[in-house]
Parts: structure tokens; C-alpha cells; sequence
């Protein structure tokens, strides 16, 4: 089961205004094929999937404990797509046309939808799709699909950095680089142990250093590279540690598995929308609301 | 002969760029910086200052908030004590705000 905690990976910059077409971009990192919804979608299935959890511990142990992780890289992808849909619209009475700018945006699902909120869905308004999951029970074909997914999800997101530079845009696209490098050096190792074979011999695809990323930098400098967490509190989903040992091939730091999750930062919160009718909720249906959640506590 | 040459910085303004006949029959340049000014814009909007307006630009962005300066070639309007300088030239439409919440 998940257990649930009301909060972000990491503390996200929340400016002052938006840009609603790198919001349509960055839909490309959540629900794309390579997205943080195929991510978490592949590792959730696999380890659900698993044959011969116990004999192969460490493996399960790593799927396991990443679906984790991904689905925390949703909850952040989201919500930066909440927080660059801003400056579209205006309150104002229907018939003044508030929502006009919609109409010559790249996404009008978050006009029409979505009331300027994330979908579940690509750059291009596709929705996502469960044919993007690779369960194949074969464990090291899914080590290696998990191999090349994570590769090609740090190629998209090395573009959509490219297109942006909206600073929650970069800053959750900066993170999410250097753990998406994590990833890829994990299921690498994975291989290795499974097979012998030494893929960190060809890393990293494509062939470009988080270092050369501003907003990549930082987190680079604070280990993160590093680090795999359990994202578990009871001492679970450890065994991680025969897998994710030695030394970085990027950095020549220690690898290191970290029990829990990291610190994170707050959930940032929407303003009303009345001309989206989003909560839709006005002062006097609240006081009665607030009467009746109230009563009888 | 006299010629003279027009170039248009539809983002900055208006530079002309005059070639004069000075001495010895070389040609000299002058350079003046002549930046467009909506009269009646600008004159309107200085009546509102202080309230809370709704401004669209010309990329399909609003920004809404105070209208705290006007200035002869931009506006200040400030968004949850953010200041934006808002080009006079990008702006589409100014409306006072409806929304009172």
C-alpha cells in the first residue's frame, strides 16, 4: 500500500507570472510516452508484477521503492504545470469574454478542462496511455526497458529545458535531470548484477552532463546524483543497498542509500478562479458550509 | 542628391538615421532617438492610478493587479507586491477589475 505525505520533492519558485504555452510543453514530461506517468506506471506494473519477489529481493526492492519516487516526479511535473498557468485570464462576467486568451493557446484543454490545471495527457494533447507500460515478467528485458525509458525521459526533458525559461519550469526540470540520472545509473547497475555486463561503459545518454544545466548544478552539488531513498519509514525495500554500491562513474563519489524520503517543501496552493467557476464556491455557500462541517465535531 | 533613411525598431521605438550633406560634400550622419507616445492613453490612465485594473498585452497575457505609476512610455502594476513594467506600446486593452474577492 502507499502511504501519503503532503508534500512536494523539492521547494518549487513560485513567480509572479506564467507562461501558459511552456505549461503545454512541460504536459510532454507528465503525460508523454517518456513522461513521469510512464515512469511510475512501468515500475508500479513491474512491481506489482514481479515473479520470485524473495530470490530476487534487491531487484524488486529497487522497482518498488522508485515507483515511489515517480510518483512523487507526478505530483511535482503537475504542479509546476499549475503554478505556469497563470496570467491567462481575468474575473469578470462571461459576457466580457475572460477566458479570450484561451482560444490562441497551445492547450485550450486547460482553458475548457481543466480550469488551468495539469491533464493527463502529452505536449500535444494526447491523452496518456497504459500501452506505455512494459511489463514483460522477463527481468532483465524490464531492467533494460527501464533502461532506455529513463534515458529517453532525461533526452525530453534536456528539450523542454531548452524551450522554457519559466524558473519553475527549469528549476523542477533541474531536479528531476539529476535524478532521472540517478535512475538511469541505477537500472544499469541492476543489469550488471543480473548479467555481468557493464553498461555504465555507455553512459550517459545523450551524451551531455547535468553540470551543464543552471538550475541542474545545484543539485548536483548537493549529492543528489548520489543518493537512492527507500521512501519507506519501517526499514523496508533496504536490499537496494547490494545494487546501489561504489562509486559514482560520473563523479567518483560514494553511492549511498538513504532510508525515507527527502526533506521536500511545501505543496503550493491555487487561488479561485470565478471565471472558471473553479472552486465555484461563493462567501455565502461557504459560511454554510463551514456551519455544517462544524457542527456535531 | 539628399537621402534619407528610415529604420523601425517596432520593439524600441523610433530611430531615424539622416544622411546630411556636410563638408566637402561627405556625407554625415545624425542619429535621434524619437520614442511613440499614446497621448490619450497615457492621460486616462493617469486618472486611475491606484485601482485595481485588469491589462492585456499583446503576447495573450493578462496581468492583474494595481495600477501604481504611469509614465509617459510604460506602466507599474503591481501583483501581490511584485511590481510589472508593462510596456505602453503592449498593451492590448486596460479595464478596471470586476473581481472583488
Amino acid at each position: 500500500m502507499f502511504k501519503r505525505i503532503n508534500k512536494l520533492q523539492i521547494d518549487l519558485p513560485i513567480p509572479e507570472y506564467g507562461d501558459a504555452n511552456a505549461a503545454a510543453a512541460v504536459q510532454e514530461l507528465l503525460g508523454g510516452k517518456f513522461g513521469e506517468m510512464s515512469t511510475l506506471n512501468n515500475y508500479m506494473y513491474q512491481s506489482f508484477n514481479f515473479r520470485q519477489k524473495t530470490k530476487f529481493k534487491p531487484f524488486y526492492d529497487l522497482v518498488a521503492s522508485i515507483t515511489a519516487e515517480e510518483f512523487g516526479h507526478v505530483e511535482l511535473v503537475s504542479n509546476t504545470i499549475n503554478i505556469l498557468n497563470r496570467g491567462i485570464s481575468f474575473a469578470g462576467d462571461p459576457d466580457v469574454n475572460p477566458l479570450q486568451n484561451g482560444k490562441d493557446l497551445r492547450n485550450t484543454y486547460a482553458l475548457i478542462a481543466t480550469a488551468q490545471t495539469s491533464m493527463a495527457g502529452d505536449s500535444m494533447g494526447n491523452p496518456w496511455r497504459g500501452d506505455h507500460v512494459f511489463s514483460s515478467g522477463n527481468l532483465v528485458l524490464d531492467l533494460l526497458h527501464n533502461f532506455f525509458l529513463e534515458c529517453g525521459a532525461r533526452t525530453h526533458k534536456m528539450r523542454v529545458y531548452e524551450m522554457t525559461s519559466h524558473e519553475t519550469a527549469r528549476e523542477m526540470i533541474g531536479y528531476l535531470l539529476v535524478r532521472g540520472g540517478t535512475h538511469v545509473l541505477a537500472y544499469a547497475k541492476a543489469i550488471e548484477m543480473a548479467t555481468g555486463v557493464d553498461l555504465t561503459k555507455m553512459l550517459p545518454i545523450p551524451n551531455l552532463d547535468n553540470r551543464s544545466f543552471d538550475h541542474a548544478r545545484k543539485f548536483e552539488d548537493q549529492g543528489l546524483g548520489n543518493v537512492l531513498f527507500t521512501w519507506n519509514d519501517n526499514g523496508e525495500y533496504k536490499d537496494i543497498r547490494s545494487i546501489w554500491k561504489g562509486e559514482n562513474p560520473s563523479n567518483g563519489q560514494p553511492l549511498v542509500v538513504q532510508d525515507g524520503t527527502p526533506k521536500g517543501g511545501p505543496i503550493p496552493d491555487l487561488d479561485d478562479l470565478p471565471e472558471e467557476f473553479a472552486p465555484g464556491i461563493g462567501p455565502d455557500e461557504y459560511q454554510q458550509i463551514a456551519k455544517r462541517l462544524m457542527a456535531n465535531m | 542628391m539628399h537621402s534619407q533613411f528610415r529604420l523601425f525598431f517596432h520593439t524600441l521605438g523610433l530611430l531615424i538615421r539622416r544622411d546630411v550633406t556636410g563638408m566637402n560634400d561627405q556625407p554625415q550622419q545624425s542619429v535621434e532617438y524619437v520614442s511613440s507616445y499614446d497621448p490619450y492613453v497615457y492621460q486616462t490612465l493617469t486618472s486611475i492610478i491606484g485601482e485595481k485594473i485588469v491589462v492585456q498585452l499583446s503576447n495573450n497575457s493578462v496581468v492583474q493587479g494595481v495600477l501604481s505609476q504611469v509614465l509617459p512610455d510604460h506602466i507599474v502594476v503591481e501583483t501581490n507586491k511584485t511590481p510589472f513594467f508593462i510596456r505602453t506600446q503592449q498593451i492590448i486593452w486596460v479595464s478596471p477589475s470586476t473581481y472583488k474577492g
